[in-house]
């Protein structure tokens, strides 16, 4: 029996000595705790709250370096800060401007896996993940609702993590309180909405982009939480949006929004949509059904009833790849949202008046009760 | 053909059957896997506990394929799903009762469908040189 290889980076060493034993993971939590604490005292803390999906996240911060990048993603979730507890408090810091850096990792270097995970660092108690995009450590203690995630400078944080920061860290921990990370796009009016599913290249960012220019709100283009009771919900995350620079053209009322108009060339336009698309973001809708958006050769937008295991085919593939450690109940969380709601397969044409038409239309039907057949 | 039965590598393998399709996942590798029409019937009877000859019997019995056909399109199936990690060989398995011939459905040799978006996460395999304290840190 052949079994799927094991996903391993070449690690390169010059004249570092990696580890080759592995460690406790709880010595290594708490490790990394006194770390961020030594970064906190150096640099003082910096505390922002936020309502994510009903749940009261404090990001504290060792220093401001990192606020500028990681916060304007979760703006139009803030909160006035509380005198209650949180139910997470993630502590966030870089070794540049505090002097602390994380524990050196307790593990060998071939535990590294592709996805993140760290080979014996996943339990009931922690969960560790390394990301070697963005060389980021993101440290979850389930036990104390605390959280931790350490760069060695806060230059090295992509644009693709200052558009939906804490992924994976979010993911974590909101799939144990029943709240599940998916990748999609979500667009409707506080009656109900549609997720947006499909791989990447499908057309979700675009079509919920586009719906800016619409009657309905915006509370994702690529990812978005989910609950499933006691209906299905889905509850915006990220106020960004991200296409590619060629996309503009279709969507020009976008170009005063892009962020990085300097590095086009190399990064996809990404759009801090709270700051100048406020009244049409949303934070949460009943959701009425799944779009599988595909770009069609054609003029104007079609969509037709599919399956739900077709709509589970566009939802589930891509939700899973990208979150280390997905757990059977968000597996399980997908198939019953497939079962829940009507799935249409979304034929995008490049009539963009008639798509924002076509979606509306949908949604509207959707929630006056009557589905399309 | 041996009477082999299998078993579904749970925890880590999980599936449900949605619409008489059947989905699979690899918690561990992220790949999503799908089955229908004869490959959702036979995962049923897989997780049953049937054995490979008598998977092909029940082919035999429910869909307009002869024997060696049968035979064929179960050996594809379980070693596609096997090398897929998702299953795995326990032995001989207990010979089922004689299924009755009733109304064959056409066949069409099952396929097990893989999805997966990782594969174009690991094409980029950038190479990652670790510094004093342990760290990869991307090469320049």
């Amino acid at each position: 029996m052949t079994r799927p290889p094991q996903l391993r980076i070449p690690l390169q060493g010059t004249e570092a000595r990696p580890t080759t034993v592995r460690g406790n993971p709880d010595v290594f939590y708490a490790a990394v705790a006194q770390a961020y604490a030594q970064a906190e005292t150096v640099a003082g803390p910096v505390r922002l709250d936020y309502m994510i999906a009903g749940q009261h996240v404090r990001l504290q911060f060792a220093g401001p370096a990192l606020v500028p990048l990681l916060t304007p993603a979760l703006a139009h979730l803030a909160v006035p800060s509380a005198a209650a507890p949180p139910g997470l408090t993630i502590h966030l810091w870089e070794t540049a401007t505090t002097g602390s850096a994380a524990p050196p990792p307790a593990w060998a270097y071939t535990d590294f896996q592709q996805n993140g995970l760290i080979e014996g660092f996943e339990t009931d108690q922690l969960s560790v993940v390394f990301e070697l995009g963005s060389n980021a450590l993101s440290v979850v203690g389930h036990a104390d609702g605390h959280a931790y995630y350490w760069v060695k400078q806060a230059a090295q944080v992509p644009y693709y993590d200052q558009g939906s920061p804490l992924r994976v860290m979010l993911h974590t921990w909101l799939s144990r309180r029943g709240v599940h990370l998916v990748h999609a796009g979500a667009v409707g009016r506080p009656a109900g909405g549609v997720l947006l599913a499909g791989r990447g290249g499908s057309g979700k960012s675009n079509t919920a982009l586009a719906m800016l220019a619409s009657g309905l709100h915006y509370a994702s283009d690529d990812y978005c939480l989910l609950t499933n009771t006691p209906q299905p919900t889905a509850y915006s995350l990220y106020s960004t949006g991200k296409t590619h620079a060629a996309d503009l053209a279709r969507l020009p009322f976008l170009r005063p929004a892009v962020s990085n108009g300097d590095r086009l060339a190399t990064e996809k336009a990404l759009y801090f949509l709270h700051r100048h698309f406020p009244e049409k973001l949303i934070a949460a809708f009943p959701l009425r059904a799944l779009l599988l958006p595909r770009v069609a050769a054609q003029d104007a937008t079609t969509y037709r009833r599919v399956t739900a295991a077709q709509g589970l085919a566009a939802l589930a593939p891509s939700t899973v790849s990208q979150l280390p450690g997905i757990q059977a109940e968000d597996f399980r969380t997908l198939v019953a949202l497939a079962r829940q709601v009507p799935s249409y397969a979304l034929s995008v044409g490049r009539d963009q008046d008639h798509l924002i038409a076509t979606v509306t239309a949908l949604v509207d039907a959707l929630n006056a009760g009557s589905p399309p057949a | 053909m041996p009477n082999v039965a299998y078993r579904i590598n749970t925890p880590k393998v999980v599936h449900e059957t949605i619409e008489g399709e059947v989905v699979i996942i690899n918690l561990d590798s992220g790949a999503y896997y799908s089955l229908d029409q004869a490959g959702a019937a036979l995962w049923a009877e897989l997780e049953r506990g049937t054995g490979t000859a008598d998977l092909a019997r029940f082919v035999e019995a429910h869909y307009q394929a002869d024997a060696g056909m049968a035979a064929a399109a179960v050996q594809a199936l379980v070693t596609a799903l096997a090398a897929e990690d998702l299953v795995q060989a326990t032995g001989e398995a207990t010979a089922q009762p004689p299924y009755s011939n009733g109304q064959r459905a056409p066949f069409v040799a099952p396929v097990l469908q893989k999805h997966t978006d990782m594969q174009d996460l690991l094409l980029l395999d950038p190479i990652h040189e670790v510094d004093e304290t342990g760290w990869p840190s991307l090469k320049a």
